[in-house]
Formats: structure tokens, C-alpha cells, sequence
């Protein structure tokens, strides 16, 4: 093969080789970061909450009576909620998973881990009844369920139910390892940060997670604490939980009857869990659609170049293309001759582009808390310069291989 | 709703409390109001910058005489901050959004390498007329000065593609990203005053231009320089 030709050829007219090698290079390390943070992106939206979102809506009502006795008031709405055919369960709750609102506490096995500053492990707080498994739609894997005597009555708001904790809690299976990593959780006691209260764990849900999330928040947001509470008023969330392909019907029903069930009571707000749960993503994956969307931008752009650099040479070269095909070179040899240039160049290219890479990802990983980009993205990632490298350059090099050689006998 | 009514109607607040003594129990708004807590925050118009030294100066003395009656145990950390500050101090634009800010950039970054590697070989190829017009009495800098306009008006009809593109994008972007859906309300009202932030203006549109004679500019001074210091002669004894 004619490598020295090459080198001599590239030696001498640097300038377009350097300007494609560096856009390759840019062009990969752009790449690389990007499908990693793609992917984390993607997996993060796409990770299982636990719950069943496709049976769930949520309600939240707000109330315009001064007088309106809010106890009694959620105590009707559940019992209307429980007794419609088309219901699984229905609990209120103190917070809405897979929304922005979140409430947390410290938590401990004893009350020397929670004494020590920044003591205990956060965990999420929901308020509901005992039907709040049932209605999320998680799974008690061991234990039972909250006791009907044991639900706290409403308290005058938030603070003054903190204050009159319950005296049982149910626990992810997450929150049960940390907690107590060797064995059964059943039965003990655990004790709440910040509000000094102790209760005994009763049962353990087998997983749920509250929100989507990545890197350290995503242990938090599966570390989750169910305390038998009615959350304070005046103004109520409920979840409920329909059967399989009924929740549209009795999301209509629940809106035509619930306003004539209590006077001053209203739904002020009402939607599908399926539609809640994509809304909270839809900033991550657009996020991560408009960057991968740049990224072939930038890759197509770098394919142009390529291409027209390559271009640029078959027509520059055409009188000698034409000779060398004249004292013997096969259409062939030319083929191969540019998928070779350019096969340097952009290897060249991809060498730096790893490189400046690596430098990128070092930037992004403390930015964003993420682990380093896995060697296999560099990998993948020169793999997919070179494939596209090579197509870029296939249409003129395909042209310089066509070249007459009778070319090389005419004088421009 | 006047500032006066909250205490009128009683109205709880819906922010964040916090008391300066653990031990307050705020259960109702008479004793928010007995309670030493902050839950109000305040909005200050200054015409100039010496009057908001002068308001600085005022709080501070508000909270050093209200020390001596036993308030604010702390040494002063009085801040009086504008907008942008405050929006940097909450990191309103987060990293999410430098990050694409950084993309755009490199992309741009690309497509001025890509530019400049395609107006040098254009302009090598036709280095035959520039030699002509060399031989003709044309000087360098005339031939500088034709190849640097020549990619500058490529750059001017690029941006101007751009802004169409960026029309485009616009509505992709309304009737996409800012759906109902994400702005979270079935509100057609709330929607379109979401939507009304995706716009294009003056600004924009003058930005774009500045920004692609720059791109011109930057892509174009290398090949115009390349080919107005090739000798004429080299060119037309040639081919």
C-alpha cells in the first residue's frame, strides 16, 4: 500500500486534515458525555416507583366553609371513596408521591445515633389510613397493616400532628435495611429525629419510591415511613386507587357526586397518576431529548465536513487520480486509498476526542453527583466515529474511484 | 389584596417560618404575630444606589437598636440583594441549563471548524481566478478583502436560515415542551401566559445577526488570508 504517499500528501496540506481531526475529536467527547447523560436520564425517568400508576388519581379539595368540621368531612369522603364499585381503596394522604412536595425526617434503631449531629437516616413521611397501602397499590411483604384504632384523628395542623405521633409506623424494605441491617425489623422501635417521638415498626412494604430520582437523593426517595395519621386540615388529598380499566369511569362518577356530598367542600384540583407521574419527568426527558437531539447535530455537522474535506481532495487530485489509475492502480486501490486517509484522520481525531472527553466527563461527574463515564461509552463511541467516519467519506472517495483514467492524458 | 388585610382576616401564610426561639409554638396568627419569627419578607424599590446605602444603613440601625432591647443576638448579616443576585443565591438557572448553554457553544465551536475547513477548500479550488485577478493588478488585500466578504454574506444568509429555523423551533418548542402538560395546568389562560415567554425579539433577531457576521468573520479570516497570500504565478502556470 501506498502509506508513504499518504503521509507525504498529509504532511503537505495539513490544514484540512488538523480542522476535521480536532471537529472529530469535539465532536466525540460531546458524544460520549452526552449518551452518558442521556442514559442516566433515560434511567432515571424509567425507574419502577412501586406503585400502580395506570389504577391511580388523586384529589385535592379546598373548602370555602368557615364552619366546616374537617374530621367528620374526611371520615364521608372516605366512605364514599371506599364504597364505590369501581374502587380498590381510597386513603387520604399528607403528601402526593411522584409530585414536588415531599416531607422528611431523621429516623434511628436507637436514640444515640439520632443525639449525634446530623444523626439518622432521612426518610420520607406519608399520613394516611389504613387503607393507604391498598390505595398506592404497594406491596406489605411482612407484618400487617396499620389497626383501625391506632389512626390519629386530625390535629390542628401540621405541627401539632408531628406532635401526636403514632404509636406504629410501616417502613420500605429499603428503610428496613438501613435501619437494621441485620436482621428482622418487626416489632422494634424507631425513633423520629427532630420531633423525639418513638414508634413500633408494624409491617414492611416491599418497595416504593416517591419521586424520580438519581444518585444519592434515589436512596432517599425509597427510604419511606407510613404513619397512621389523618393529616391536618381544612383541605384534604386522597388517593384512590381504581380497578383495572375503570379509573376514567370512576374519576367522572368521583367528579359529579363529590361536591353534593359535603356543602363547603369543594375539588379543587383532580388527575390521573399516570399523567401526574409523566408530568414530574417531562423536564428530564425533554432535557434529555434536546441534548441528544444536539449531539446528532454536531455529529452530522462533523459528517459534512468529512465529507467535504474528501470532497475537496478527489477534486484537487483529480488529474493525478487519473494518472495513477492510467499506470495501474484498480478502481479499488483509489477506494482505498481515501477510506485510509481518512481513517487516519479521524483516529487522529477520535485520540484527542477521548482525551478531551475524559476531561468533560470529570467536569460533569462532580457537577451533576454522577459516576465517570464507563470505559465502554469510549469504546462505543470510537466505534461510531469510525463507522460514520468511513460512510461520510464512501460518496467521494466512491467518485475518485470512477475517475477515467483518460483523465490523466487531457491538459486542462 | 392590601398588605393590612392579613390581620384583619387572619390569614395564615403559606412560606416557610422560622422562629428564633425553638421552643415557639406558633398555632395561630396572634402569636405569629407575639412570637419572634420571620415569615415576611420585603420588597424595596431604590431610585438610585444611594438611596439603597442609605436603606442598608437604616436596617442596620433597626436591628442594632433592637439588639439592645434583647432581639437579634447575632452580629448584623443585613443583605439587601436585587433580583439577579437573589436568582443567582437560589441558583434559579441551575446546571441543567448551563450545560446546554456549554453544548450550544461547542456546537457552534464545530460549525466554525467545519465552515472554515469547507471556504478553504472552496477557495483553494478556485485559486486559479484569484491568480488571474492577481496577475490582472489586483492586490493581496483586495483579494483578502473579496473572500472575506464572500463568506461573510454566507454567514448573513446562514444566520438569516438560522432565525427561520429558530421560527421554527419556537413552535416546536410551544407546542411540545410548553403543552398544558408540562406547565401542569388544563388553564388555557396559564398556558398561553407560559407560552408567552417563547418568543423571538429585537434583541434576538440583532443577536443572531451579530453573532453569524462574527462566525463569518472568525471562519472566513484564515482561507482569505490562505489564498490572498498565495502567489499569483504559483496558480497560473498550472493545469
Amino acid at each position: 500500500m501506498e502509506i508513504r504517499a499518504l503521509f507525504s500528501a498529509l504532511r503537505r496540506n495539513k490544514t484540512g486534515p488538523i480542522l476535521v481531526a480536532v471537529q472529530v475529536a469535539i465532536t466525540l467527547a460531546v458524544l460520549v458525555n452526552v449518551a452518558y447523560v442521556v442514559q442516566q436520564r433515560i434511567e432515571e425517568v424509567n425507574k419502577p416507583t412501586g406503585m400502580d400508576l395506570e389504577g391511580l388519581f388523586w384529589i385535592a379539595t379546598g373548602t370555602t366553609a368557615r364552619d366546616y368540621d374537617y374530621a367528620a368531612g374526611v371520615k364521608a369522603d372516605l366512605s364514599y371513596l371506599n364504597s364505590i364499585p369501581g374502587v380498590v381503596a381510597a386513603s387520604i394522604i399528607s403528601n402526593l408521591p411522584q409530585t414536588g412536595g415531599m416531607t422528611g425526617l431523621p429516623f434511628a434503631s436507637n436514640l444515640e445515633t439520632l443525639q449525634k449531629p446530623n444523626g439518622g437516616t432521612g426518610a420520607l413521611i406519608y399520613f394516611g389510613t389504613d387503607r393507604l397501602l391498598d390505595a398506592l397499590g404497594v406491596r406489605l411483604v411482612a407484618g400487617r397493616n396499620f389497626e383501625l384504632g391506632a389512626i390519629k384523628p386530625p390535629a390542628a395542623d401540621f405541627e401539632a400532628s408531628l406532635g401526636d405521633w403514632a404509636q406504629e409506623v410501616i417502613i420500605t424494605r429499603k428503610m428496613a435495611e438501613k435501619l437494621f441491617p441485620d436482621g428482622n425489623a418487626i416489632g422494634k422501635p424507631i425513633y423520629v429525629g427532630l420531633i423525639n417521638k418513638s414508634s413500633t415498626i408494624v409491617g414492611i412494604v416491599d418497595f416504593m419510591r416517591a419521586a424520580p430520582a438519581s444518585g444519592r437523593f434515589d436512596d432517599f426517595v425509597s427510604q419511606i415511613v407510613f404513619a397512621p395519621i389523618i393529616p391536618a386540615g381544612p383541605n384534604a388529598l386522597y388517593v384512590v386507587r381504581a380497578k383495572p380499566g375503570q379509573r376514567a369511569a370512576v374519576m367522572r362518577e368521583v367528579e359529579k357526586n363529590f361536591a353534593n356530598l359535603q356543602p363547603g367542600r369543594f375539588i379543587s384540583r383532580m388527575k390521573d397518576y399516570t399523567r401526574t407521574a409523566a408530568e414530574i419527568r417531562q423536564g428530564t426527558r425533554s432535557s434529555a431529548i434536546i441534548l441528544a437531539v444536539v449531539a446528532l447535530f454536531v455529529l452530522a455537522v462533523t459528517v459534512v465536513g468529512i465529507s467535504g474535506l474528501a470532497a475537496f481532495n478527489v477534486t484537487t487530485r483529480t488529474k493525478q487520480l487519473g494518472i495513477r489509475r492510467a499506470i495501474g492502480a484498480r478502481k479499488f486501490h483509489i477506494l482505498r486509498y481515501f477510506l485510509v486517509e481518512n481513517w487516519i484522520i479521524t483516529t487522529c481525531g477520535a485520540v484527542l476526542g477521548c482525551m478531551l472527553a475524559l476531561a468533560a466527563g470529570i467536569k460533569l461527574s462532580t457537577m451533576y453527583e454522577m459516576e465517570r463515564v464507563p470505559l465502554y461509552y469510549f469504546v462505543g463511541g470510537v466505534l461510531l466515529v469510525w463507522i460514520v467516519g468511513l460512510l461520510a467519506v464512501l460518496v467521494p472517495a466512491r467518485r475518485a474511484a470512477s475517475i477515467s483514467p483518460a483523465v490523466a492524458t487531457r491538459s486542462v | 389584596m392590601p398588605f393590612g388585610w392579613m390581620r384583619a382576616l387572619k390569614l395564615s401564610s403559606a412560606g416557610s417560618t422560622n422562629c428564633i426561639s425553638k421552643r415557639a409554638k406558633v398555632s395561630s396568627f396572634e402569636t405569629l404575630l407575639v412570637e419572634d419569627c420571620v415569615w415576611l419578607q420585603y420588597w424595596v424599590e431604590f431610585k438610585n444606589s444611594a438611596d439603597r446605602d442609605r436603606y442598608q444603613v437604616f436596617v442596620d440601625n433597626y436591628t442594632n437598636d433592637a439588639r439592645v432591647h434583647g432581639r437579634f443576638p447575632r452580629k448584623n448579616n443585613n443583605r439587601i440583594v436585587n433580583v439577579p443576585t437573589w436568582l443567582n443565591m437560589w441558583d434559579v438557572v441551575g446546571d441543567e441549563s448551563r450545560v446546554q448553554v456549554v453544548l450550544g457553544l461547542v456546537f457552534l465551536g464545530v460549525c466554525i471548524l467545519n465552515t472554515l475547513g469547507l471556504m478553504l477548500a472552496k477557495f483553494l479550488s478556485a485559486a486559479p481566478v484569484a491568480g488571474l485577478r492577481r496577475a490582472l493588478g489586483a492586490s493581496r488585500m483586495d483579494i483578502i478583502r473579496q473572500h472575506l466578504i464572500e463568506v461573510m454574506v454566507v454567514g448573513i444568509l446562514g444566520g438569516a436560515a438560522g432565525l427561520l429555523l429558530t421560527l421554527g423551533g419556537l413552535a416546536v418548542l410551544k407546542g411540545w415542551l410548553y403543552s398544558d402538560f408540562l406547565v401542569g395546568s388544563d388553564n388555557p389562560d396559564r398556558v398561553a401566559l407560559v407560552q408567552a415567554f417563547v418568543h423571538m425579539d429585537v434583541s434576538v433577531i440583532l443577536f443572531a445577526i451579530g453573532l453569524s457576521l462574527l462566525t463569518g468573520v472568525l471562519a472566513g479570516l484564515y482561507p482569505a488570508y490562505r489564498i490572498g497570500r498565495l502567489a499569483p504565478a504559483t496558480f497560473l502556470k498550472t493545469q
